[in-house]
């Protein structure tokens, strides 16, 4: 069992730099491929070389892209943000999917989210705009010349008719249209 | 915190307040509080019959014509831009956030927008100004209310552990995931057109709900 | 924090104090009711963690009505802590004793069992009859609505009323009233 979520940092959600008030601007400023060109942890590193890292270039130019071969030792990505951040990644054994989407990952992020628990999914600058809510909102200015304990503040809103009040309204009904009747016949 | 306190206090002690309200009797806390900030403090008599609150009956073409003073009312304040800022609800893979301006929200899951996306909000449930809101029944018509928003992030959460274990029966589990999130910022809430008072008899065969 | 937010912090966080009357209602319901307004439930302001409950003033607890054969089937448990020291109470014995203990048994219980729950309950004020000190009753503010109608009694019906009442039979000419 993992401990570590015990020593987790936690925040809320911020973007850096006011990003996307105006426009948007890629965090990621330079991505550093590390791989060797012969062993077989690299394989899936070296074929997205080859195949995909010359059309990732053109699609992010305000990427940088550092290709680092060295003898013998596991491939690792390793991200630098415009915040400073940086992001180290192993990719021992990836195939070249896996990569891309590792690579996809890196790019779309603002900094390594890693190691942070979000406790809210909103932020705001202007929490109330209508006003924050008192006890007082939307109150009726009357109430406040009732005194209490008031009998009629105090009847429950939804009261069915009961068989005393039906019958009562039966009764009148009957005796109007006796009458009406009885003009009827009159005339 | 004690001299607003006194002020209440005090205000109706002075004689140009000749009732009391119940909402100022309310901020005063507890009656022991004050009573025991001034001894020689007596309540004041509160000279007022029992009232009920009376709401008042309209005809239905009084209501009407109310409607159509208040909607107008609401009309200009748009048409000359006095609106201030603007707050919405909002209903977004099946959450409701309230947003203005700037702000930034978080979708959870898997959502198909990338960063640097430009996107129209449409599932509008409310919208509202400095002094008057605007309710759909169930969403704002769209014409009418545009919210854009850009998507600025899309990450992974941090790790959460799944740890199941049941005593005695030598069963363990042990998961680890990351899901997908999504920062949205809100570029704007505009309400664009005016409101009409029979929109509602408007065909809405195009909608999807 | 400026002035200004300190007494918005202030308004927004005020106490309110509410009564509500308890003849003839039933006390488990209207634990249900008061327990809302006790922990501030219906504040949009509530959360777990915020200190938003309000005052509740009941009265008339005395005149509580207890649904079906409660008063005498309804037992409260009570243990001294010493060997043999579990006494049960039934419903209409506690309520001889102390009239408002059943209420404030009742609201007790609808609560759950936290920490929170015996300061939650010193925001209650009960009182057996109407007669409220007045510094209690110049707090209130507003009325909770009971849950159910009070019943009026048929010797508290004026004649007026009593006499046009429309008959729903004619008794016979040879029938006896006792």
């Amino acid at each position: 069992m993992s401990n570590s979520h015990l020593f987790l940092k936690s925040g809320f959600p911020r973007a850096p730099l006011q990003n996307g008030v105006g426009r948007y601007i890629c965090q990621l400023q330079r991505i550093t491929l590390k791989f060797c060109k012969n062993n077989g942890s690299s394989r899936g590193m070296r074929e997205f070389i080859e195949k995909q890292l010359i059309d990732f270039a053109k699609e992010n130019p305000g990427t940088v892209v550092y290709v680092k071969p060295r003898r013998h030792r596991t491939p690792v990505i390793v991200a630098e943000y415009l915040n400073g951040d940086r992001e180290w990644h192993n990719c021992r054994n990836l195939s070249k999917e896996e990569i891309t989407q590792w690579i996809t990952l890196m790019k779309t992020q603002n900094g390594s989210s890693s190691s942070l628990r979000l406790r809210k999914m909103w932020h705001t600058d202007m929490p109330s705009i209508q006003g924050p809510w008192t006890p007082f909102t939307l109150k009726n200015p009357a109430s406040n010349l009732v005194i209490f304990p008031n009998e009629e503040l105090s009847k429950p809103l939804d009261v069915e008719k009961s068989a005393t009040e039906k019958l009562i309204e039966l009764f009148r009904e009957q005796r109007l249209s006796e009458g009406k009747l009885e003009e009827n016949r009159g005339n | 915190m004690s001299f607003l306190l006194k002020n209440i206090v005090n205000l109706p002690r002075s004689g140009s307040i000749n009732q009391l309200t119940s909402s100022f009797r309310c901020l005063s806390l507890t009656s022991q509080l004050s009573t025991r900030h001034n001894l020689n403090y007596k309540p004041p008599k509160i000279i007022a019959k029992p009232i009920t609150p009376i709401i008042p009956q309209r005809s239905p073409s009084e209501d009407l014509k109310a409607c159509d003073n208040i909607i107008s009312k609401v009309n200009n304040v748009i048409s000359e831009k006095e609106e201030g800022r603007l707050f919405a609800v909002i209903h977004l893979c099946g959450k409701q956030f309230k947003v203005t301006s700037g702000d930034i929200i978080l979708v959870e899951g898997y959502w198909p927008p990338t960063i640097g996306d430009e996107v129209r909000l449409e599932k509008v449930l409310l919208v509202g100004g400095n002094d008057f809101t605007l309710i759909g029944r169930p969403i704002v018509d769209k014409n009418l209310v545009n919210v854009q928003a850009t998507i600025i992030e899309k990450t992974l959460t941090h790790t959460k552990t799944h740890f199941k274990k049941k005593r005695r029966k030598q069963y363990m589990r042990i998961n680890f995931q990351r899901s997908p999130n999504t920062m949205i910022r809100i570029n704007s809430i505009d309400i664009s057109g005016q409101i009409q008072a029979n929109s509602l008899e408007k065909d809405d065969s195009t909608k999807i709900y | 924090m400026s002035i200004l937010k300190r007494t918005q912090q202030w308004a927004t966080f005020a106490r309110t104090w509410h009564i509500y009357d308890c003849t003839w209602q039933n006390p488990f319901d209207s634990a249900k009711v008061v327990k809302n307004h006790l922990m501030g439930l219906h504040k949009p302001i509530y959360h777990p963690m915020n200190d938003c409950g309000d005052h509740v003033v009941l009265i008339n607890t005395g005149e509580i009505a207890l649904p079906g054969d409660e008063w005498i089937k309804r037992v409260y448990f009570h243990h001294t802590g010493y060997p043999g020291g579990a006494s049960w109470t039934l419903a209409w014995q506690l309520h001889e004793k102390d009239p408002t203990m059943v209420m404030k048994k009742a609201v007790y219980a609808a609560m759950k069992g936290n920490l929170q729950r015996r300061h939650t309950m010193q925001r209650l004020h009960l009182f057996p009859d109407d007669k409220v000190p007045e510094e209690i009753l110049g707090n209130v503010t507003s009325q909770i609505k009971q849950t159910r109608v009070v019943p009026k009694r048929l010797d508290h019906i004026d004649k007026e009323t009593l006499e046009n009442f429309p008959a729903i039979m004619d008794y016979p000419k040879d029938y006896v009233l006792r």
